[in-house]
């Protein structure tokens, strides 16, 4: 008697917790898929079932492609373009840059350490959004403005890669780099032929990271471009919503891609993904 | 030890100077350029004093957005929080599926800010939007939602905490599962039900996620900025205008660098104190 009160309980409690997952998903998913469903939809079915809510509100009955076709008319290809190889520069020289610096404040003792340490903390906390728009002075004194350095570089010094790189390299084992030196490897090579081949989990953590800051970035492209043909895909997104009001198709099309690519990505490398937002900052 | 030294300033110049030249050099330009201003009659920038400053604090437009930057944060970062911790707990119970569950809600994290507003900005159409169509169902006729100046505030609170769920709940998660699991049996075993353990056990072990968790939330919902961008425009009636969007807007819309500057410290300022007693708040008494 007791116990069947008790299992009783608990399928009870089992019921809850699902019908809270589902509501939650409910929650978190519907505009996602109303966004999916509808980018393939014809403008007018987009307007004509959206009210009153019935199940034609989110299953099309005409599938088209020409929200695709014409975002991709309008630009959108060169923005994902120009997003990805920006993300790509950062990234590849992010991970060696930061990762040489994260290496030698874990590794080395030297005069000044502590300064130029104190600096990389100081660059961390101040969100890069409030010193962009000083940042964008010296851009335009540079003679940078709407170019893809301006874009780029900036970004590839990263006070939080470098911290990351350096609580890893803080763990990496001492009896391995002094191996390396008995067997007579130099400094540099030690870093390139050990310490480098050795950080893959760590370097996709900030790889993807640095990939989704600039992927996502808005602020610092807005100020900085001018011209269409250096748009990043959230600028040429946020153009959609600005310009073109009432062409709902056009902005589901362009989230839909500007969310699924970095999904693409990320998706696979979820463990990586979490473990470079996370190990950053909770242990210190 | 010469080669040793070749070592370190070969490795450390490059990522040194990038960070000094970018993130450094600016932050000293922009308290730097708060103490100057530009004048039309000699044509060039003159050192104001404090008069940038004494303009962020009486201008009724600058008061304005530092009043909406506050207001939201109250409200946004507890609610962020509890449901994003909510989440978390909800994704530890262990159930069938829940490897399914919490895949899922990585997903939505690949969501830009500006994603989320786009496409919140098309669900809250006040014409024939999904989220009309919805209130409809139970009954509320439509809303303006985004052109209300009531409702502004209250629909990017929404917006943005449905935008920062997932991402919010990966650190608790992460924290979560450090918590040693012995403790949860030695609880158990004295008799103590879910709640109590959550009490008693969970939260002071996560007290470390908790406090990096509000930091960093505070940080991301004081220098919001996209949704008045892309969205409101800072409106209606700057019920919606974030200092972080007013800064934008000072600096480059009406070219007054110095002004922006000046707001831009006492931003900062602002976010310094208040992070310092959330700190303060949740420190480590030993």
């Amino acid at each position: 008697m007791e116990r069947k009160k008790v299992t009783g309980k608990r399928a009870i409690s089992k019921l809850v917790l699902y019908a809270l997952h589902i509501i939650l998903i409910i929650v978190v998913f519907l505009p996602l898929i109303f966004a999916f469903t509808s980018s393939f939809r014809p403008l007018e079915d987009l307007y004509r079932y959206v009210s009153p809510l019935t199940w034609k509100t989110f299953i099309p009955i005409k599938v088209t492609l020409d929200a695709y076709v014409s975002i991709f008319a309008e630009g959108y290809g060169t923005a994902l373009l120009n997003s990805l190889f920006i993300a790509g520069v950062t990234v590849a020289l992010g991970i060696l840059l930061n990762g040489m610096a994260g290496y030698v404040f874990a590794k080395y003792n030297f005069r000044g350490k502590n300064i130029l340490f104190f600096l990389v903390l100081l660059s961390y906390m101040v969100p890069f959004e409030l010193l962009s728009v000083n940042l964008y002075d010296l851009i335009i004194k540079l003679d940078w403005v709407d170019t893809y350095k301006a874009l780029i570089i900036p970004c590839i010094g990263n006070g939080m890669i470098i911290f990351l790189f350096r609580q890893y390299y803080l763990s990496f084992p001492d009896y391995l780099l002094e191996a390396a030196r008995i067997d007579g490897m130099g400094h540099f090579a030690i870093f390139f032929r050990i310490v480098l081949p050795n950080s893959k989990a760590i370097s996709i953590s900030a790889g993807l990271v640095l990939f989704v800051n600039q992927w996502e970035s808005f602020l610092w492209p807005v100020l900085v471009t001018r011209s269409k043909e250096l748009y990043t895909v959230q600028l040429a997104l946020s153009n959609f919503s600005t310009q073109y009001t009432k062409n709902w198709d056009q902005i589901f099309a362009g989230s839909i891609i500007a969310f699924l690519l970095p999904v693409a990505i990320i998706m696979p490398l979820q463990r990586f993904f979490a473990a470079g937002l996370t190990s950053s900052g909770i242990k210190e | 030890m010469r080669r040793k030294n070749l070592v370190v300033t070969v490795f450390l110049l490059p990522a040194m100077a990038l960070i000094i030249i970018f993130k450094i050099y600016p932050i000293f330009l922009g308290v730097y350029e708060s103490f100057f201003t530009y004048s039309f009659v000699g044509k060039n920038t003159v050192f104001a004093g404090i008069q940038n400053y004494i303009t962020v604090f009486t201008d009724s437009t600058v008061l304005n957005s530092i009043k909406v930057t506050l207001i939201f944060n109250v409200i946004v970062n507890p609610v962020q929080i509890f449901l994003s911790f909510g989440l978390a707990l909800l994704l530890m119970v262990k159930l069938r599926g829940r490897k399914f569950f919490r895949t899922i809600h990585m997903i939505p994290v690949a969501v830009s800010f500006t994603i989320a507003c786009t496409l919140w900005g098309v669900l809250l159409s006040p014409e024939q939007g999904l989220m009309n169509s919805l209130l409809n169902v139970i009954g509320i006729p439509n809303q303006s939602f985004l052109n209300d100046k009531d409702q502004a505030l209250a629909w990017v609170i929404v917006l943005s905490s449905w935008k920062g769920l997932g991402y919010w709940a990966l650190f608790f998660i992460t924290g979560l599962e450090e918590v040693p699991q012995q403790l949860y049996e030695a609880a158990s075993l004295d008799g103590a039900n879910y709640w109590k353990s959550l009490r008693w056990i969970t939260l002071p072990q996560m007290k470390r996620t908790f406090k990096f968790v509000i930091i960093s939330d505070t940080i991301s919902n004081f220098i919001l900025f996209v949704p008045a961008y892309v969205l409101t425009g800072g409106g209606p009636n700057g019920a919606t205008d974030f200092l972080m969007y007013r800064i934008y807007r000072t600096a480059y819309q009406y070219s007054d660098m110095n002004l922006a500057s000046a707001m831009i410290v006492v931003l900062l300022i602002m976010l310094g104190i208040i992070i310092g007693a959330e700190a303060f708040l949740l420190r480590d008494k030993e």
